[in-house]
């Protein structure tokens, strides 16, 4: 039996209202979780604004190919903080980026430290003790061996270990 | 000096803390206002949909007829997931006994599976029961590892390769598990290739493990 041009075109549109449905619930679970993990890679609010929603617009691009949108979320969050921080670097090493109000001296103190640290290890220590994913997770969100993720992180230990001695 | 427990314990506590004061507009953070972006209610282009879908099945349907053609020449290496199987499997080198250890074949697969399908997404997944020297021949992907690897005796080595595209970045990924405790010892990843992490094609097989004998596994009955 052939299909009416109108009954294709109704079913077009319940499929993409689904789709539609589908990806503001994991925008209004995840959006908050996202600008937060980018807040702690990058140490900016509006930077961490815009990375999530340029990681949501290019999720919903995606949506009938991705198969883990939290994992796909993470990563392009991840990626773009990187170039963000690769962006911005020269002038945030003429400015020092204000502190969050933060009353601990002990938090502020490890935070100017992991402020101070290279994108990949600052990266490794928000999606380890942050966002709480094991190395191999980690990896892939970073594109790199779960060997470099566990150098990278050793490394930035050894750093906050020295610095706050 | 302070202690890595002490500092990994300030770590969580201070990101917790900064990320609880992210603030918008300069005010509390929690909660966020939710809004959608400008982009969210694009319709999807049904005809790139279509074509890439188009594009994967006749993909499938070259990687299919390959396998099909590899005949005696170039055999299906090791045993899939079938739980109870003890037929030995083929194996470019054929060891002349079978083992018996404590993890069977499905236990090691359900290990390994569990552990990567963070490096490599929807698997096929093969197991070949190897000891340590057999682990680190030439070529093995766990170079740096030794200390890991040097206080386990005998080793599944489960292979996870991509049987599709997806968005995640790795062709494959070994994973090696004590064969005797079931614990998790190392894994490594294959290569990616692809713009952005995306492979259009299902992954070789890694070299290292192509040559690595399967000693099988089976236990005298008690």
């Amino acid at each position: 039996m052939r299909r009416t041009a109108a009954e294709t075109e109704i079913d077009e549109r319940s499929d993409a209202a689904r789709i539609d449905v589908a990806f503001e619930s994991v925008y209004r679970s995840h959006r908050s979780g996202m600008v937060r993990l980018a807040y702690v890679i990058t140490g900016s609010n509006e930077i961490a604004e815009e990375v999530t929603q340029e990681a949501f617009a290019r999720l919903h691009q995606r949506w009938s190919t991705v198969d883990h949108p939290v994992a796909y979320l993470r990563t392009i969050v991840t990626n773009l903080c990187r170039n963000e921080v690769r962006r911005f670097a020269l002038e945030r090493r003429r400015a020092p980026k204000p502190l969050p109000d933060v009353d601990d001296p002990e938090i502020d103190e490890t935070w100017v430290v992991v402020c101070r640290l290279p994108f990949r290890q600052r990266a490794v220590l928000a999606l380890r003790y942050y966002a709480d994913l094991p190395e191999a997770e980690v990896a892939r969100i970073l594109g790199c061996r779960i060997g470099t993720v566990k150098s990278a992180h050793h490394r930035a230990l050894a750093r906050l270990r020295e610095e706050l001695s | 000096m302070i202690d890595d427990v002490v500092i990994e314990e300030r770590l969580r506590r201070m990101f917790d803390v900064v990320a609880g004061r992210v603030a918008i507009d300069g005010s509390e953070s929690t909660p966020f206002v939710v809004e959608a972006p400008q982009r969210l209610h694009r319709r999807p282009r049904r005809l790139v949909v279509a074509a890439v879908s188009l594009v994967a099945i006749a993909i499938a349907s070259v990687a299919v007829a390959a396998t099909l053609r590899r005949g005696p020449k170039a055999p299906q290496i090791a045993v899939t997931a079938t739980p109870t199987s003890t037929t030995k499997p083929t194996s470019t080198s054929s060891p002349d006994a079978t083992w018996c250890v404590a993890i069977s074949r499905s236990q090691a697969l359900a290990r390994g599976l569990a552990y990567g399908t963070v490096i490599v997404d929807n698997p096929s997944e093969h197991a070949k029961l190897v000891s340590r020297a057999e682990l680190e021949t030439k070529g093995n992907p766990f170079a740096g590892d030794e200390p890991l690897i040097s206080t386990h005796a005998t080793f599944w080595v489960v292979e996870l390769r991509r049987t599709r595209a997806t968005q995640g970045p790795y062709n494959w990924g070994l994973v090696a598990v004590d064969a005797n405790t079931g614990a998790v010892v190392t894994a490594n990843e294959g290569p990616s290739t692809g713009p952005g992490g995306v492979i259009a094609e299902p992954a070789a097989e890694p070299p290292y493990w192509d040559a690595l004998a399967d000693h099988g596994a089976e236990c005298p009955a008690p």
